[in-house]
């Protein structure tokens, strides 16, 4: 880094931070301008590969990347021969959010800002250098302190506390029936989260807002930091999902549905690798058959498959185990903790109290659309042992089961 | 699982070419859709194979283009209309939404390759048309046959496309498809002949059978061609528009 007085100097006299202000709001074209007006930056337009690479600047001898939506981890060092140059990529900035953080590291040799919560997205150096991370727009002002952060590993830390799922203020109505109120929750990366809750209690609904297969009411969803709405297609690459009705072209095979999906995600798969990864679902037999000719077990795993053909950052399972026979059944669960011992964080739905139980680090009730209550299954049922309600349908020592009919009520739903 | 870092975004070139594939593999192993497609109208050219039986229906050309109308009306109506509504019902797009691919992408797809097969299918029955009634063509009029295949095929997976947006249960595009599809026929058929009067005679020439059969007839005799014709493709992107807003505007991804 070559003028971080310039960068510095800028920002000490706050001339900075107001057009920074205005940058939560700008798009990536006023983002460009502003490094180009305020820093004197040399800024190069890029095509790049597919769209990601949106630009090059050049400020003195730094040298950054901007880049949208999809983060490459190599073949991104813009350094000349003989300069001293750094790299940060910047990960979807609709908002200009990534670019106020660049300025804040640009001037400070880095900055990290941890205060509150709802970090939504992330700086990342893959050399090793300075990052920063900046929280969501309303709280703007504060953010991207200029104190140094010191090393690599630290902004690791950090960048592992950014939660995998953010949904805010979710809000999911057909019509005049509103199926999700106000829903706020954050799943930690690594995590396996629960979601429980009766028949129509919303369970799906905000699965659906999160899988982007509806449009909520209002509220926000951010995957990994990017937020679905701004960020679709970048927010959905980082997803896969097992729906609860799981069906594909029943004309194709087994191979050709695990092709188009692998294409879809973008993974390069040859008919080895794809032979290889049915035969480790134990598919392999079945690799040639129609999807139509699959028993319901098979499918649920073919399934499965498909949604970890990616290995995505978050994995979405609807009612995983409903139809599924005990081996089935077992043999997914076996898989979740895979996922999990590989640091996959997981959000699913289900109705099997043990289960939630035995797989989930925390889980959420939820009842008519409201949150009632999200802690892990051991802390649930001490914060609710002694609810009148929970004991009136516990039988001796209290159950995550008697928590759930506790709250929700014993009346059969539809 | 990989990191987020890692995570690739598919290119649109990627997603495209992944659906077409898979779209063409899906339609291939369809015998139904084959069917509907080449059955109808290579039956109409050989049972109207003598110069006698094509003379009722209007002459060789005329049956050609009927022919080949007839291949669009029932691959776009029991098939393209059918294989869209079963794949929404059976939740076939919802499993497509949660990926990467664009929803547009999905939808482009299946229209790109009904207009594909449409064209392969005219080609096939022109080929056969014109060996069986033994009808002469020059360079130019084959090249029109394909031109007026693409906008005719347009018009009929618009019509199929309209139906779906309408419609949202798979079992009611079916029997729906199917009346349409007789309705027209019987249109097309007794309508032009002047059997039923005067004032269905013209219905029929300007329902969308009517426009496409009439474009063809003209094509595959050029000396023919008039001011009607123009008409007709006028008539062709009238219903090739309406039609599309109506598939598109009241499409649902989902059946429930």
């Amino acid at each position: 880094m070559t003028e971080p007085g310039l960068v510095a100097g800028l920002i000490d006299s706050r001339a900075v931070t107001s057009i920074q202000t205005e940058l939560w709001v700008a798009h990536a074209g006023e983002a460009l301008k502003f490094y180009r007006e305020a820093f004197g930056a040399t800024v190069t337009r890029c095509d790049g590969e597919g769209d990601d690479i949106v630009a090059k600047l050049e400020v003195g001898d730094a040298c950054f990347w901007i880049v949208s939506g999809n983060l490459r981890a190599s073949g991104s060092s813009g350094a000349a021969p003989g300069r001293t140059s750094r790299t940060l990529l910047i990960v979807d900035d609709p908002d200009g959010v990534a670019t106020r953080a660049l300025a804040a590291g640009a001037a400070a040799q880095g900055s990290v800002d941890k205060t509150g919560g709802g970090l939504t997205l992330g700086i990342i150096d893959p050399f090793g250098h300075e990052w920063g991370i900046c929280k969501p727009r309303q709280t703007a002002n504060a953010v991207c302190s200029t104190e140094p952060t010191g090393t690599g590993e630290a902004s690791e830390e950090a960048a592992n506390q950014l939660p995998i799922l953010a949904i805010s203020n979710l809000t999911v109505a057909y019509g005049s029936t509103v199926a999700v109120r106000d829903l706020n929750l954050a799943i930690a990366r690594g995590e396996i989260f629960g979601l429980l809750g009766p028949n129509g209690a919303g369970k799906t609904s905000t699965l659906s807002a999160v899988e982007g297969l509806l449009t909520p009411r209002s509220g926000t969803v951010s995957v990994d930091g990017l937020s679905l709405k701004a960020n679709t297609i970048a927010a959905k690459a980082r997803m896969g999902v097992q729906l609860q009705a799981t069906s594909f072209q029943v004309e194709l095979s087994l191979k050709q549905i695990v092709r188009l999906y692998a294409g879809l995600y973008g993974v390069a798969m040859g008919d080895r690798e794809i032979l290889a990864g049915l035969r480790e679902a134990g598919l392999g037999a079945e690799a040639t058959k129609p999807f139509k000719q699959l028993s319901g077990g098979q499918q649920q795993r073919l399934s499965l498959f498909v949604a970890m053909i990616h290995e995505p950052a978050l994995l979405l399972l609807d009612e995983p185990t409903s139809g599924l026979d005990p081996q089935s059944r077992r043999q997914l669960w076996t898989n979740i903790e895979r996922i999990r011992e590989n640091g996959g964080s997981i959000l699913l739905t289900t109705h099997s109290m043990e289960e939630a139980q035995a797989v989930c680090d925390r889980v959420a009730i939820i009842d008519q659309g409201s949150l009632l209550t999200a802690a892990t299954p051991a802390r649930l049922i001490e914060m609710h042992k002694d609810d009148p309600r929970v004991r009136a349908v516990a039988h001796g020592e209290v159950t995550l089961e008697d928590v759930f009919i506790g709250l929700t009520g014993s009346a059969i739903r539809g | 699982m990989a990191s987020s870092a890692l995570v690739a975004r598919p290119s649109l070139h990627l997603i495209l070419t992944s659906l077409l594939r898979a779209d063409s593999l899906a339609l291939l192993k369809n015998p139904r859709r084959l069917l509907l497609s080449y059955l109808l109208p290579l039956l109409m050219l050989l049972v109207t194979g003598s110069s006698k039986s094509a003379s009722h229906l209007g002459g060789a050309v005329y049956v050609i283009g009927l022919s080949i109308a007839y291949g669009l009306v029932s691959a776009s109506l029991m098939g393209y209309a059918f294989t869209v509504a079963r794949d929404r019902e059976s939740g076939v797009f919802q499993r497509l939404r949660v990926t990467p691919a664009p929803a547009w992408t999905i939808m482009v797809s299946r229209i790109v390759l009904q207009l594909v097969s449409s064209l392969v299918m005219a080609i096939v029955v022109v080929f056969v048309g014109i060996q069986i009634h033994h009808v002469a063509l020059a360079a130019d009029e084959y090249l029109l046959v394909l031109a007026v295949s693409v906008l005719g095929g347009a018009v009929f997976v618009a019509i199929g496309q309209a139906l779906v947006g309408l419609v949202k249960s798979a079992d009611t595009v079916n029997a729906a498809g199917r009346i349409l599809f007789i309705v027209l026929i019987l249109l097309g058929l007794f309508g032009r002949s002047g059997l039923l009067g005067s004032l269905w005679e013209s219905i029929s020439s300007w329902s969308p059978v009517g426009v496409v059969m009439s474009l063809y007839a003209d094509v595959l005799n050029l000396a023919t061609w008039n001011g009607s014709d123009w008409l007709s493709i006028v008539a062709c992107v009238g219903y090739l528009f309406a039609c599309a807003y109506v598939g598109i505007r009241w499409f649902k991804w989902e059946a429930r």
